[in-house]
Parts: structure tokens; sequence; C-alpha cells
């Protein structure tokens, strides 16, 4: 980290290159997918792309931030997190803005709660962050299933739908509110002392602790703005389908550990960008789309996704050498 | 000087990590027996095992991943891809015998696979298996999309057999993975599994094979996946291409509750073992409590929670002591005559 901060150059470079590989896949998707499915980057695709990817975007800030926080730091609950917000939360009046503003409010607040059960067994117990927050999801769900009785409230506002509408094609409103809430994280983390601090904390957590950081309320913030974050996605995935059914989120939890894997975040903590988190999501989502437009069985979907998120682990996060 | 006495059995069993397991069950059953409506006697405890054996076989693969540092999630994938194929192959005209060696060749081979890329290639164990968990479960929906049935009852005769009438044979599949286990744990090759969990560097630096033992390990996973592929085969009587879904973090809650850190390098299979039973346990008290249905999870999950947390706390000998000064408990010092 010191050398990367005492030469620039070299840490634009360093920054360049974990983004480079997404922005490669990006285009020869693109174009790959255009030459298998004509059409593929209409104006009418690209933008469905870009909002599914910025809701997977959203989810890949959650797990990175728990993930740069270190100390095996993952977070399996933010789907659960946000499918208990999809529940819950149309449940208040969201006529005007200002109703919007509260419910996106207690959107966060829920999502903290939760993120605030998992960051304290997390530090202050030493349970570890895997199995604790599959834990937390199984709490979460069987808390769902208590508050709605499995079945989930039918009315949505039109105010929350009218996130997936057009602003500039191929740019909807719920992209726009991503990004802007991506570059805020990014910048946060990178220019600010929270940021910083929270990448010293996953760099090395002993030496963090020594220097005088309270290294472990640290780590119970960030497992408190994951949940946050997951639970406005929740909110926000509700605008996008219209519609809520039980655990509508709940396979974005490990979709976003691939997210950031793609976009170069070692599991290892102390490093990791969300901008490129959010690159990896697009990838992921433009890789599906393209699987569906085969119309291929969905054995062979998996498999080849799966081989493809295989093939670029090995380049992107391989570890060290034992022989050093 | 004195020389160092070996403990004896009892204090042995107390001091080691797999203890808050073995309590937890016995808790638990007593609790079972004596405060639900269940009748606690030879043949439910028959039915707790056949259901509960497939299970227990994949928490002894994670158990042996989970100790040299690893993880697997990828086992109950393995898992429901070896259902359907030994099914299928059977249904196919295949002779029982020869279907299950191939399947659990391909189990095998699968757990290769995972340790290739974490030993060799050096990827991440969480990532390494969830990659391989989409492509196993992808191959186990290729070979069939919906659950098939198995014409054949020679598997499921063989798994109700008893030996004088009270023994179920099925017992086996536990049994031999164990007893390799506990055969591998008096080799050199025991000692460095837990080296190579307590520290992967140092293990290396003294000469250990750690690639060598990574793809041991993950091909000894497999293989226990195999062998739970053929015990849920003959259980269910067919195969499911989403069975073992969920299985791989159940087997990995189980494996922590046994006491085997995650970090790697400390516990004991056995105390997996106890924490599946324990899980499973759990679940039948919650049924026959004859809970709501929407509190059921909630509840089970909380407890689950409690119990994670005090047997992640009571097996690390840190915090035991700590707590035990807490409520005013100190160890005398032993006698020096």
């Amino acid at each position: 980290m010191l050398e990367n901060q005492l030469t620039p150059s070299k840490r634009s470079y360093g920054k360049l290159k974990l983004m480079l590989p997404s922005i490669i896949a990006i285009f020869v998707l693109m174009v790959g997918g255009n030459l298998i499915a004509p059409g593929f980057i209409s104006m009418n695709n690209i933008s469905s792309i870009l909002m599914t990817s910025s809701l997977l975007a959203l989810m890949s800030i959650s797990q990175n931030t728990v993930v740069i926080a270190g100390k095996n730091g993952i977070d399996l609950s933010i789907g659960a997190t946000a499918s208990a917000t999809a529940l819950i939360c149309p449940i208040l009046p969201m006529d005007n803005v200002w109703q919007l503003l509260i419910a996106v409010l207690a959107a966060l607040l829920i999502g903290a709660v939760f993120g605030l059960l998992n960051g304290f067994f997390i530090s202050f117990a030493k349970i570890p962050a895997l199995i604790m927050t599959l834990i937390t999801s199984s709490v979460i769900s069987g808390t769902i299933m208590v508050l709605t009785k499995g079945q989930p409230s039918a009315h949505i506002s039109d105010l929350l739908k009218s996130v997936s509408n057009n602003l500039v094609p191929p740019i909807r409103y719920l992209t726009l509110i991503v990004v802007i809430i991506v570059v805020i994280a990014e910048i946060l983390l990178t220019k600010t002392r929270p940021g910083r601090t929270l990448k010293i904390v996953g760099d090395n957590f002993n030496a963090a602790r020594i220097s005088g950081i309270n290294v472990k309320a640290v780590l119970v913030l960030s497992y408190i703005v994951s949940g946050a974050v997951a639970g406005l996605m929740g909110l926000l995935i509700v605008g996008y389908a219209g519609s809520t059914t039980l655990n509508m989120a709940t396979s974005y939890t490990l979709l976003s550990l691939a997210a950031i894997t793609i976009g170069g975040t070692s599991l290892s903590g102390g490093q990791g960008s969300y901008i490129n988190g959010a690159l990896g999501a697009i990838v992921i989502i433009e890789l599906n789309s393209i699987l569906q437009a085969f119309n291929m069985d969905q054995g062979m979907r998996f498999i080849i996704q799966g081989g493809l998120l295989l093939v670029i682990m090995i380049f992107n996060v391989r570890g060290s050498r034992l022989r050093t | 000087m004195k020389p160092i006495q070996p403990l004896s059995p009892m204090r042995s069993f107390t001091k080691s990590t797999s203890a808050p397991a073995v309590y937890l069950f016995f808790v638990a059953s007593l609790f079972v027996a004596f405060f639900t409506s269940a009748t606690f006697d030879l043949s439910y405890a028959e039915s707790f095992m056949n259901s509960n054996i497939p299970l227990i076989c994949l928490v002894i693969g994670e158990g042996l991943v989970v100790l040299t540092g690893g993880i697997d999630i990828s086992l109950g994938a393995i898992l429901s891809m070896s259902n359907v194929l030994i099914v299928t192959l059977i249904n196919g005209g295949m002779p029982v015998g020869a279907a299950i060696v191939v399947m659990l060749v391909t189990s095998i081979v699968a757990g290769g696979i995972n340790g290739f890329m974490v030993g060799v290639v050096r990827i991440n164990p969480l990532l390494t298996t969830y990659a391989t968990s989409i492509i196993y479960g992808g191959i186990a929906l290729v070979i069939t999309r919906t659950p098939i049935f198995l014409h054949t009852p020679v598997l499921s005769d063989f798994y109700m057999l008893e030996l004088l009438e009270f023994l179920p044979l099925n017992l086996i599949f536990i049994l031999i993975p164990y007893a390799i286990w506990k055969i591998i744990k008096r080799t050199p090759v025991g000692t460095h599994l837990y080296a190579v969990g307590e520290n992967e560097s140092s293990a290396y630096s003294s000469g250990i094979n750690v690639i060598g033992i990574k793809i041991f390990v993950y091909c000894f996973s497999g293989l226990t996946a195999g062998i739970g592929a053929l015990a849920i085969t003959s259980l269910v009587q067919g195969g499911n291409p989403l069975l073992g879904e969920s299985m791989s973090l159940t087997a990995i809650s189980a494996v922590v509750i046994g006491g085997i850190s995650l970090a790697g390098g400390k516990g004991d299979l056995g105390g997996g073992i106890f924490g599946c039973m324990f899980l499973f346990m759990l679940s039948n008290i919650i049924i026959f409590l004859g809970v709501n249905t929407f509190w059921q999870e909630l509840l089970k999950t909380l407890i689950l929670l409690i119990t994670v947390v005090l047997s992640v706390i009571l097996s690390d000998k840190q915090e035991r002591t700590k707590i035990l000064k807490g409520i005013g408990y100190v160890r005398k010092p032993i006698d020096s005559k």
C-alpha cells in the first residue's frame, strides 16, 4: 500500500490493470452477443442489461465492503436482507416523494439492523463470517415467514415502479441512482479517512489495532453498511420488478461474490474497488443475457457460466506462490 | 522431574474440541425423549440414522477439508450429480456394482478438480467450489431436468438390511470413511493435514507436500459426497438434480458446531458427526413440539445461532478461561510434589 502511495503513476496503472479485463470482457461480449443474436446491442436490450446489472452492482457494493474489511469477511445474508425489505417496505405508503424517502430510510434501517446482528457476533464473539451470515440469512427468512405469514403484500405504488422508467435511453432512473451511489462510494473509499481506515484494517488487522484504530468498531460498521445497502437494493428490486415475491433477491448473494471477483477483489481483504465490482456485475449480467439468447438448456447454461467464472478467476485472483 | 502423564480418556475427552457437540447432542436427545411426543426407542434411533446418513457422509468430507484450512461448498452439487448419474446408469441397464464404481470415480474426479484448482492453480477455495458447484449442478440438470425414479429396489433393500435384527447395515456408509480418517490420523499424513491447516507456509517450509495434501483432501471429500449420494439414492429410491442444493451449507454448520475451526488446524471429524446429528435432532425437537409452522424456521435458527456461538466460544481455550474467570471459577494450581 505504501509503495502505491509513493508512486502515483504506478498506482493509476494498477487500477487500470484491474479494470481492463472487465472492460474488455464487456465489449467482447457485446460484439459476440450481436453476432450470435442480432439486435443484442439495441437500445432496449442494453438498457435492460444496464438496469439488471445496476441491481447487482448495488449488491456488489455491500459484498465488497465486508470483503475489503478483511478477517475472512464475507456476507451471505445480503440476499435475504434485500428480500426482507422487498417484502416489508411496500407496506408503507409511497405516494409522494417524502413518503418514498421515509420508505428508503426504513429500508436502510432494516438492513442496518441485520448488519449489526452480523457485525456484533463476528467481531465480538469471533464467529467466522461465513457461518454467521449464513445463520443470519436463515434468521431473516424465518422472520419474514413470521411477519408476512408467507403472503407478500400486493400493492406497489406507481412512484416506486417509476424507477424503471427511461431517463435518456439507454439510461433508466434506477441505473442513474446506482451509478451515483457507486461513484460516491468509490470516492469515500479512496479519498476519505473512513475509506482508508477500512482498507488498512482489511490489509493488516493487528497493525491497524496497534496503531490505534478501533478495529472491532470498523468491522461492525462494515457489516452495518453492507446490510443497509442490501436493504436499499431490496426496495429498488421491488420497483424494478413491479411486484414482490418471497426470496426475490436471494440469487444475488453469490452472484455479487462473482461480480467482485471479476472486479479483482481478493477475498483476503484490504483491497478492492466499487467501480470494478460494478463493471464485474455488468459482465455477469451480459453473459447471462447472451446465454439466454442461445435458448440453451438451463443445465448447459450453468456449466458454461461456471466454467467461464473459473477461467476469469484463473486470470484475476490467483494466490501467491508458497515458495517466496 | 516427573514424566508427563498422558491424560485419562475421560479427561482427554472433556478437553477435546469435539466435547461441546457431544454434550449438545445428548441434551437435545434427552429433550426429545422427555419433553416431546416422540416415542424414543430403537426404531426411532434407526429411522433417525437412516435419514441422517447422507448428510453425515458430507460432514466427514467437509470436516477434513475444513481441517486443512479450506472449504468446499460444491459437495451438495457433487452429491446431486452422482445421485442422478447412478440412477440413470442403473435404469439404463448397467449392473449395479459397475454403476456404483463409475459413480464413485466420477465424484472423486469432481473433488479432484476442486483440489487441482485450489492446490495447483491457487484460487481461493470458497470461490473455486462456488464456480464448480454451478458446473456440477449444471451437469446434474443436463443428465435429467426432472426427478426420476429408480426401477430396481436393490440399493434400498441393502439400505434397510439389519444385522442380528437390530444393527442397521447402512452404518457402514459412515463407518468406512470414518475408519479411513482414523487410520490416516495415525499416519504422518494425518499430522501433515493439521500442519497445513495451522499454517500453510510453515508447513511448506518444513518440507510437507502442501499441494498433494490439498488435492488429497478434496478428492476424499468428493468420495464422501459420492458415498452420500449412494446412501441418499437408496433412501429416496430415485434421483433429483436439486437434491443436494442446500446440503453443503448445512454440512458446514455441522462442522462448525462440531468444534472444527474454519481457520483450519483444529478439531476432529467425530465432533462434526455429532454436530450433524445435533442439527437433525434440533429439527426433530421443533417438529415434535408442534410449533406453529410460521415460527418453526425462526425458532430453529435462533437455537442454532445460540449453539454456534456457544460451541465456537467453548472450543476456543482463551475465551473459555476468560468466561470461567468471569463467573468466578479459578482453577487450582497443580500440586508439585
